[in-house]
């Protein structure tokens, strides 16, 4: 009954808004076209860049918000944010059990296997079956943490730097570091299809 | 008991959906509604907080069963009208006549932390420390349930937030600090097969120390 209007509420709430001159055409329309600046091509460029430069990567574990500040500064969120190293023994993974968190300014806003019902009841409880489900077997000698966001700390999954890129320029790097990755429900794959979705605001249907 | 919101751990939920597609937005109305939560985050209307407590509020049915813009839509509109922003009457007159908007409950007074931040020196990382099992009911509270009445230890000093239980009524709410709490499966599930750690970050007033 409810579920085939979203549009027409949305609208709706948005003219009622500008009569009320609660905000205006120009500040929606300014925080709508950031939106592509905000996604985990940003994330993407500061794994890359920990995996060529080990100063950097021991600055993003130390602090990780001053290390990314340059991409969070257009966020109006007020993160804190901790960068997850995974390791020959340890893979991370996010979930926000209670909504839909996630640091905006370098993964974007989430997807919706994130946001879904199913993902935020299960991955606390059985994380390696879920990861498995979504096409990622951690072995099982690797011990899989769960981050659930609850308190507006965000966190950044550092993956593992895989063989086969020796010699990638940061660009070339950057390309294989997914969303998905950034989250921890993937690993970086040397060959396979790359690409980066972003937060596509501009090409979806009106 | 929490609400229908609080999902980590529930039984019962069947496959992953959409594993395969990372899009944010399908359609542009998803978009348009994430511009004014966003303008409203930065001009002060109400904070996160506000939409969420909205959201926490939505009737179980509806809650289940609607897209996942179609709960931040609700968050955003009454957070609006909660606010003083808006009246009901207001969006109604801009809704076509046909269409209804879904109610939610009304808020409940605010939960409260402590009214100083406590003592700042009374915990420490490495310390154990248990989570408090006696929040009131229809709250907002942002400790899962799955964590509620367990033990876990302090593995980092988190941010200073305003407390979510009055933060969410949009009054300047006081600061308190949070910590990350770090727990062990096999104590929040001892049956379960899997091992590992799940970490947790909550407000020092939603802490005891481990008996």
């Amino acid at each position: 009954m409810y579920n085939d209007n979203e549009r027409e509420r949305t609208m709706a709430l948005r003219a009622a808004l500008l009569e009320k001159g609660v905000h205006t055409h120009e500040q929606m329309e300014e925080m709508e076209n950031s939106f592509d600046a905000w996604g985990p091509h940003n994330g993407a460029a500061v794994i890359a860049k920990a995996w060529v430069d080990p100063e950097y990567k021991q600055a993003l574990l130390a602090d990780a918000k001053a290390a990314t500040e340059h991409y969070s500064a257009i966020s109006p969120f007020d993160w804190d944010l901790v960068a997850l190293e995974n390791t020959d023994t340890v893979h991370n993974v996010l979930v926000c059990s209670l909504c839909s968190c996630t640091y905006k300014p370098l993964i974007g806003q989430p997807p919706f296997w994130y946001k879904s019902l199913e993902y935020r009841a299960r991955l606390v409880r059985d994380p390696r079956g879920v990861l498995a489900e979504m096409g990622l077997d951690v072995p099982r000698e690797k011990e899989i943490k769960v981050w659930d966001i609850t308190a507006e700390t965000g966190y950044l999954v550092i993956p593992q730097r895989p063989a086969g890129t020796e010699g990638w320029t940061e660009t070339e790097l950057a390309a294989i570091v997914t969303k998905k990755c950034l989250i921890g429900a993937a690993v970086p794959q040397v060959g396979g299809a790359a690409g980066q979705s972003s937060n596509n605001a501009q090409s979806v249907e009106a | 008991m929490s609400g229908v919101h609080d999902l980590g751990g529930k039984p019962g939920f069947g496959s992953i959906p959409m594993v395969d597609d990372d899009r944010e937005y399908k359609e542009r109305w998803e978009f348009v509604l994430m511009g004014m939560t966003r303008s409203a985050y930065a001009t002060g209307p109400y904070r996160a907080d506000s939409l969420r407590y909205v959201i926490e509020r939505i009737e179980p049915s509806y809650y289940l069963t609607a897209p996942y813009y179609g709960r931040m839509l609700l968050g955003a509109a009454y957070s609006y009208i909660e606010a003083g922003a808006l009246t009901f009457e207001d969006l109604q007159r801009h809704t076509p006549e046909n269409v209804t908007w879904p109610r939610v409950s009304p808020p409940l007074p605010a939960h409260t932390g402590h009214p100083d931040n406590g003592d700042p020196n009374r915990f420490a990382v490495g310390d154990r420390v248990t989570v408090r099992n006696d929040f009131p009911e229809g709250r907002h509270v942002r400790a899962p349930g799955y964590v509620r009445g367990r033990t876990g230890k302090l593995i980092r000093k988190g941010h200073m937030i305003p407390f979510p239980g009055q933060a969410c009524f949009r009054d300047p709410a006081p600061r308190e600090r949070t910590w990350l709490v770090q727990f062990e499966r096999a104590d929040l599930w001892p049956d379960s097969p899997e091992r590992g750690a799940i970490t947790v970050d909550l407000w020092d007033s939603y802490l005891l120390p481990a008996a």
